[in-house]
């Protein structure tokens, strides 16, 4: 007999997400994703300076705010035709890197590790000396010290004994999935710990360029605010730029030997995972890392693939292909908005009508569609894309980590593995080891660039009477973001944001195809209804954002989520 | 007379009107008042565990926010360390969500909590998408600042209001 499962709210950050699933003989058959906040930014964005746009994009979300300033930026000068100077697509670049390793630093170790790592068993059961023997086996890494082990493993213990588990209080501990020996839990309790000290580093990169984080002010239409000038303290200068490189080398490290590694590892030892929660087989991204003036030239490409097959791959080539700019549409049919229509987001509205969630609508979220499909966004279709791009970085990095989790698990991996659960962990693992790659290459194109005697940073923008349109696109930690502005003598007309959960956490479409959560939930098994870990692993893999939450603290409730089984 | 590093943390979203009291405070605060070293002020909007690096960095630590409690919209709630700690404040909403005191609970964890954590909070009125503060929440900035110099003063900062009141550059800090 089927019974329903209703998880609310799923996400660990910014959460207004609502999953319900249909569960028949252990097995997932069938799953409806319902975000459960309005997101309205477009109805505040309306009439207002395009050039104060982005300063109050970057409030839609509380964690990846520079990605909706830069995005922001990137379509006013997308509508304008403004080119960027080289110094600013370069600063941006290294803030674009820094941010994303920050995020995807925690999202693995904050957010989701708790759905495959056992702390309590970490705590109890591990012995500190073999799991410290391990993880030197595993990796060169240098914080891999008995005595680090030892300590971490103490603190743990003390915080279970006390009862109060504080950050780990809602883990589903000695849950029937959670496959992982003791000393392996350990390593990865131990790398959480240090996964907080490193994104911590990178954030100051971000903290460095963009004159404050969260909520960078660097940024303007144009370019970046930065004044570059090697001879006052209070500009940019080689004593902060050397700062700033130092602290990426420190970070890349970590990302090669830590998080790759625990990546490769838990995935080694979860491998059915790696076959759970596939998509089907569409993949959208955009190139990301301009190099050039007018966004022709990207470091790490992106397209689009159909059928899970790399050899259709087509790029999407520059800031103004019209390959992007024409194909993607969002659907109201499934949503609480006026009208059943599938429109551009140039023309779309967002005017909310909410029923109650028994009909046909049933999210505040619309379902956006790529050439009248749905798609799948995020590191597994930028991994794939720079893969069918032949992009020499990201062919390599594939390369180690598929070679990595075989000789873990003795088998012969191949790229069939990347859709999948475990998939979007290993692919943002690969791309995080990417990003700061081309992270690096920025520092050394902006120093060279300095050195020519080019300090250019910002050109202004000019706005001519009529109507002009534009798109920022960009590929962020959670996949393809893209903002659509229509301006008209100098003011927002219209203002729409198609954001990578938007993709993902989407509703049914136009025709009635399921959204791409509720896609890669079914066949998923299901052990304990009461405690549907495998639900929180497939929809966490994601990296969900139901963006801009109200984060109000509440003392009289202590309401954490709640689990239904109807 | 030397004094502790002390931190003053606004959050919210400024797009979800109350919501974004806690940050429109501190913006008013860095626009009206000096800010004596020592004493660091941070929008942290909603950004949770990025903030752990300001939250690990002070000794005292001050949070401005809105809090729904039981009581008419715009009161304004102290909650002292030991409120704090007594765990009766739980974030609402998600499963495992990151919430500002679980972060708290981390950086304890990594034994670089601050040695008192005290709130000052208001009732919201209006959650509603949009910029700007209702009329009930809008005059409690002034008094929230009040009540903040007047904390900071137990703690050896007397806070100056600046001669002329520099322009803030940012307009969304400013009353929409």
């Amino acid at each position: 007999m089927s019974e329903q499962i209703v998880i609310d709210p799923i996400t660990r950050i910014e959460g207004h997400l609502r999953i319900e699933c249909e569960v028949d003989g252990g097995l997932i058959t069938g799953a409806r994703s319902i975000g459960t906040m309005w997101r309205g930014i477009e109805t505040v964005l309306k009439g207002r300076d395009p050039r104060e746009a982005w300063l109050i994009a970057q409030r839609i979300c509380g964690v990846c705010t520079t990605v909706h300033a830069m995005a922001s930026v990137r379509s006013v000068e997308n509508a304008l035709d403004l080119e960027v100077p080289v110094n600013a697509q370069y600063i941006r670049n290294m803030i674009v890197g820094a941010h994303c390793l920050a995020d995807n630093i925690i999202h693995f170790y904050i957010l989701s590790a708790v759905d495959w790592v056992d702390i309590a068993s970490a705590a109890l059961k591990a012995d500190p000396k073999k799991a410290s023997a391990l993880a030197r086996q595993l990796s060169p890494w240098k914080h891999n010290s008995y005595q680090e082990f030892k300590q971490t493993q103490d603190k743990l213990k003390k915080l279970i004994e006390s009862g109060q588990l504080g950050p780990f209080s809602s883990g589903y501990w000695g849950h029937p999935a959670m496959q992982l020996d003791p000393d392996v839990n350990l390593v990865a309790a131990v790398h959480y710990f240090q996964a907080l000290e490193y994104q911590r580093k990178i954030n100051k990169v971000v903290t460095i360029l963009g004159s404050k984080t969260p909520h960078i002010q660097n940024l303007a239409v144009g370019g970046v605010a930065n004044p570059i000038n090697l001879d006052s303290p209070a500009t940019l200068t080689m004593e902060r730029l050397y700062y700033i490189k130092s602290l990426m080398d420190e970070v890349h490290d970590f990302i090669q030997q830590v998080y790759m590694t625990d990546v490769a590892t838990i995935a080694a030892l979860y491998p059915e995972w790696c076959s759970y929660g596939k998509g089907n087989g569409t993949y959208l991204s955009v190139p990301e890392m301009p190099l050039d003036e007018k966004g022709t030239t990207f470091a790490m490409p992106g397209g689009y693939i159909t059928g899970g097959d790399l050899t259709t791959f087509r790029p999407i080539k520059t800031s103004h292909d019209p390959f992007f700019e024409d194909n993607v549409k969002e659907s109201v049919k499934h949503s609480f908005y006026k009208g059943d229509w599938t429109r551009h987001p140039y023309v779309s509205e967002t005017e909310p009508e909410y029923h109650d969630n028994s009909g046909d609508k049933y999210s505040w979220v619309k379902a956006p569609s790529f050439k009248n499909q749905p798609a799948e966004v995020g590191p597994v279709a930028s991994v794939l894309a720079m893969n069918a791009a032949n992009y020499q970085p990201a062919v390599k990095h594939t390369g180690w980590m598929l070679e990595k989790i075989g000789s873990i698990n003795s088998t012969k991996q191949t790229m069939d593995i990347l859709p999948s659960t475990m998939g979007r962990h290993i692919s943002r693992a690969i791309r995080a080891a990417v990003v700061q790659e081309v992270m690096l290459d920025q520092w050394d194109f902006l120093v060279n660039n300095i050195g020519s005697g080019d300090m250019t940073t910002c050109n202004e923008p000019h706005f001519p009477k009529g109507e002009q349109r534009g798109v920022g696109i960009h590929e962020a930690p959670r996949g393809t973001l893209s903002h659509w502005i229509v301006i008209e003598n100098g003011k927002i007309r219209n203002y729409q944001a198609v954001v990578p959960s938007t993709w993902l956490a989407g509703p049914r479409g136009t025709n009635d195809e399921p959204g791409y959560y509720e896609r890669c939930l079914v066949g998923n098994p299901m052990a304990d209804p009461e405690k549907p870990l495998e639900v929180l692993r497939t929809v966490h893999s994601f990296d969900p954002c139901m963006a801009c939450a109200v984060h109000m603290i509440n003392p009289e409730g202590k309401e954490f989520s709640k689990v239904k089984v109807l | 007379m030397k004094t502790k590093k002390i931190g003053v943390l606004g959050i919210g979203n400024l797009l979800m009107r109350d919501d974004g009291f806690g940050v429109r405070c501190v913006g008013e605060l860095t626009r009206n008042y000096v800010i004596p070293d020592n004493l660091d002020v941070l929008d942290g909007g909603t950004a949770g565990i990025m903030l752990s690096p300001f939250i690990e960095s002070v000794e005292v630590l001050y949070i401005l926010d809105s809090v729904n409690l039981q009581d008419t919209p715009g009161a304004v709630h102290r909650f002292t360390d030991a409120d704090v700690q007594s765990g009766d404040i739980q974030t609402r909403m998600s499963p495992h969500q990151v919430g500002l005191l679980e972060i708290l609970e981390l950086c304890k964890l990594r034994g670089k909590a601050p040695e008192r954590v005290e709130m000052i909070t208001v009732v919201p009125k209006d959650l509603t998408l949009g910029l700007g503060l209702s009329s009930e929440v809008e005059p409690k900035v002034d008094e929230v600042l009040v009540i903040l110099c007047d904390c900071l003063l137990l703690d050896g900062f007397v806070l100056e209001k600046k001669g002329n009141t520099t322009q803030c550059t940012n307009s969304l800090l400013l009353k929409a």
